[in-house]
């Protein structure tokens, strides 16, 4: 019914911008306008002049009509509409007779003033500024390290990382995207430090764009996906500002959706997808420590549940002759088969992090311990699956929810699938199969331009430093080389050491 | 036509050290696994000689390859209608076309065999060669570049099974390998031969020669990969 309505709706709105003659002049506008509620028309201050005030109460700030416009209207002589623009003191006041323009500003909070009968308005700006405060990052939260993370406006996440990179080689290209949601859209870049190529890709494809409601940031990755058939997502989207700043000072482009805390950056590689940016805060051998655990756990999800059902299914002389005696007792009263048995489990924990993604939060832990203690053991103790198998399986979505970028952990819950079914119809050479098959698709991959699978192939020795495991700051000078940026130093290599204290000699 | 095939956009060209992997993983295929006993059959302890000697013939024949890459400046097709004309050489790429052809067949058909005697006797071989061959479909649609890739791939991942080969050296008797030089050059020359069939595909160098950035520095890499 909903989506009906909605659909009632596009309808209608689509056939009134099709037809620009239909408010072809200022007054039918405003009569479509007056049809609205929320739309105000004030009389003038003083009656003899004819002045009339229009505006959209729920877009404009109320206040500044009331404190800086209404006073200086009624105080002054007014006889043009210069003389307004003189009067008042707000900085951002234009005059014009541009209807696409009046109604573009309308539309984003200004008040408009106009002599009768007149088609020039004066336009000034009085934007009612409701946003969330800039709040904890939730999806990317660090112990250590900047709390800040974006909010739904576009000018304040500017802002935020404007703040951290004040410099004027740092450039904003905005556009506007959506038939009907009108949504800006920035890019940013660093001159002299992006390369020109990766950034007109991301500008081009951008404005080749064709939506009608553009909600977030997420829209945009799959609209300017190199391969929107992949299911490994091909730009990483973050909510922490001093994250963008980071990655554009090596030299990648970041998409800004107005309406959206999260930004994008591209081009990226597959590690990068398995990197947190808390790596950065910490020193490097424990950020590398963790990198690599995160790595083998991303194996390890996918893999291990395939090998069980593999294994069991056909390959029973590799497993060891102490460890039989523990599988066949913890599967002696299954009747199952391995692959249905690891489907039965496998499903049970998505439906569990779907009922629990889909609850609100309180709810949801209930359901998370409910779920997983209840269920897990009422099917070991019903004889539905084994004790084995259902650590794996929990381990296996434990090691999953690792994953730093989300996008990437539900691309790992999925094609997690696929290999359990290779694996039950040729065992271990399926699983195989099943690894080229998304090695040669990785293989191919790109984002904007950019393969994705670098620094592993093509192989680029200098940009392993900050691939599994990430190396101290001082080792680390050279900007990465897939992003082909157009100055390849970050800093001068410091070659004078430290040398250590001498204080204790003494 | 000819210009096109001389002239591969730069995207689509590979580093020359990726000729290493190329060249490298087409050798090691499931040769690997046999001829130990074919070539111990013949000449038993010298047999480490006419695996040294194959290898440097392989040497001599790729360093022959390049000399005519180098002059003819293409691939294989291009070089032969240069110099036979358009159907005595488009005849002879043909044979090479078949002889291509036979050598993936063979490939695939030991795989499967391995895959037959390890694992599953009773596997189709229809449907497995299906799932092989849309993979390498799969894989070659995407261009040179993934072929390159999966080749590197192909040897960086196993790469961990060299160490498998050190359990074997403890129970190695070291003074077998004497006496040396003990079996006559005819059986060395057969021996060999054998010896050449698994080293056997670097002359798929001579088709994707147009697709290496810098061919001319690429040769050291080819060497290197044979070794």
């Amino acid at each position: 019914m909903n989506l009906f309505n909605w659909m009632s709706k596009f309808k209608k709105s689509t056939n009134h911008t099709e037809n620009p003659e239909v408010d072809a002049t200022l007054k039918d506008l405003l009569k479509q306008m007056k049809q609205s509620q929320d739309f105000e028309t004030l009389e003038s201050p003083k009656p003899e002049k004819n002045l009339k005030i229009f505006y959209y109460h729920s877009l404009v700030d109320v206040e500044i009509l009331h404190r800086d416009i209404l006073p200086y209207l009624k105080q002054n002589e007014i006889n043009s509409l210069i003389d307004i623009k003189k009067v008042i003191p707000i900085e951002n006041i234009t005059i014009t007779n541009d209807l696409s323009k009046i109604e573009d500003q309308l539309f984003t909070g200004s008040i408009m003033i106009r002599f009768e009968e007149n088609d020039e308005v004066v336009l000034i700006r009085a934007e009612l500024k409701k946003a969330r405060d800039v709040a904890l990052p939730e999806v990317e939260f660090s112990v250590v390290g900047p709390k800040e993370s974006f909010v739904e406006s576009l000018d304040t996440n500017i802002n935020l990382v404007r703040k951290r990179l004040p410099i004027p080689e740092l450039t904003i290209q905005q556009f506007i995207v959506g038939k009907l949601s009108k949504t800006k859209v920035a890019i940013l870049s660093i001159e002299g430090i992006a390369n020109e190529e990766n950034v007109n890709t991301v500008v081009q494809r951008i404005k080749e764009i064709s939506i009608d409601n553009l909600t977030d940031s997420s829209y945009v990755t799959q609209l300017i996906a190199d391969n929107p058939n992949s299911p490994f997502p091909q730009l990483i989207d973050t909510e922490r500002p001093d994250r963008i700043s980071a990655v554009l000072t090596e030299g990648k482009v970041a998409i800004l959706v107005d309406g959206a805390p999260h930004a994008l950056i591209g081009p990226i590689t597959l590690l990068e997808f398995f990197s947190a940016f808390e790596d950065y805060f910490l020193n490097w051998i424990v950020a590398s420590f963790f990198r690599i655990i995160r790595l083998f756990a991303v194996l390890f999800s996918i893999l291990i549940t395939p090998i069980y059902v593999a294994v069991l299914t056909y390959h029973y002389e590799i497993i060891p002759k102490d460890v039989v005696s523990t599988l066949v007792t913890s599967r002696r009263e299954v009747p199952l088969p391995p692959i249905l048995e690891a489907i039965f489990l496998e499903l049970a924990i998505e439906l569990l992090r779907e009922a629990g993604a889909r609850l609100p939060t309180k709810v949801g832990q209930t359901i998370g311990i409910v779920g997983g203690i209840v269920i897990g053991t009422a099917s070991v103790q019903a004889g539905l699956t084994s004790n084995v198998l259902l650590i794996i399986v929990a381990l296996a979505a434990l090691a999953s929810f690792t994953t730093p970028v989300y996008q990437m952990g539900n691309t790992i819950r999925l094609i997690r699938f696929p290999f359990l079914f290779f694996a039950h119809i040729l065992g271990l050479l399926g699983i195989t199969i099943c690894f080229c098959y998304i090695l040669a698709h990785l293989l191919k991959l790109t984002s904007l331009g950019r393969p994705i699978l670098e620094p592993i192939y093509p192989p680029r020795i200098t940009d392993l430093k900050d691939g599994f495991i990430r190396l101290p700051f001082s080792s680390q000078s050279k900007r990465p080389v897939y992003l082909q940026s157009e100055d390849t130093m970050k800093f001068k290599e410091k070659i004078k050491k430290r040398k250590p204290s001498t204080e204790l000699d003494g | 036509m000819r210009e096109i095939q001389r002239t591969i956009n730069n995207n689509y060209k590979i580093s020359n050290f990726l000729v290493l992997f190329l060249v490298h993983s087409i050798q090691v295929g499931v040769g690997i696994l046999g001829f130990q006993q074919t070539i111990v059959g013949i000449i038993g302890n010298d047999s480490w000689i006419s695996v040294i000697l194959a290898g440097l013939l392989v040497h001599i024949i790729i360093w022959m390859l390049y000399k005519i890459l180098k002059y003819g400046r293409g691939d294989l097709i291009t070089i032969q209608r240069d110099i036979f004309g358009k159907w005595f050489g488009g005849v002879l790429s043909f044979i090479w076309l078949i002889y291509f052809t036979l050598i993936g067949i063979a490939v695939l058909r030991t795989y499967i065999e391995i895959v037959q005697v390890w694992m599953f006797p009773n596997i189709s071989v229809t449907f497995l060669s299906f799932l092989l061959l849309s993979l390498v479909y799969y894989i070659v649609i995407g261009g040179f570049k993934a072929v390159a890739g999966i080749c590197f791939l192909g040897m960086i991942i196993p790469l961990y099974l060299i160490l498998t080969l050190i359990f074997p050296l403890n129970f190695a008797e070291f003074q077998n390998i004497l006496p040396i030089w003990n079996h006559s050059l005819k059986e060395f020359a057969i021996s060999s031969k054998h010896m050449i069939i698994s080293y056997l595909g670097f002359s798929t160098l001579l088709m994707y020669y147009p697709f290496i950035k810098q061919p001319e520095k690429s040769q050291k890499w080819a060497h290197v990969g044979t070794s």
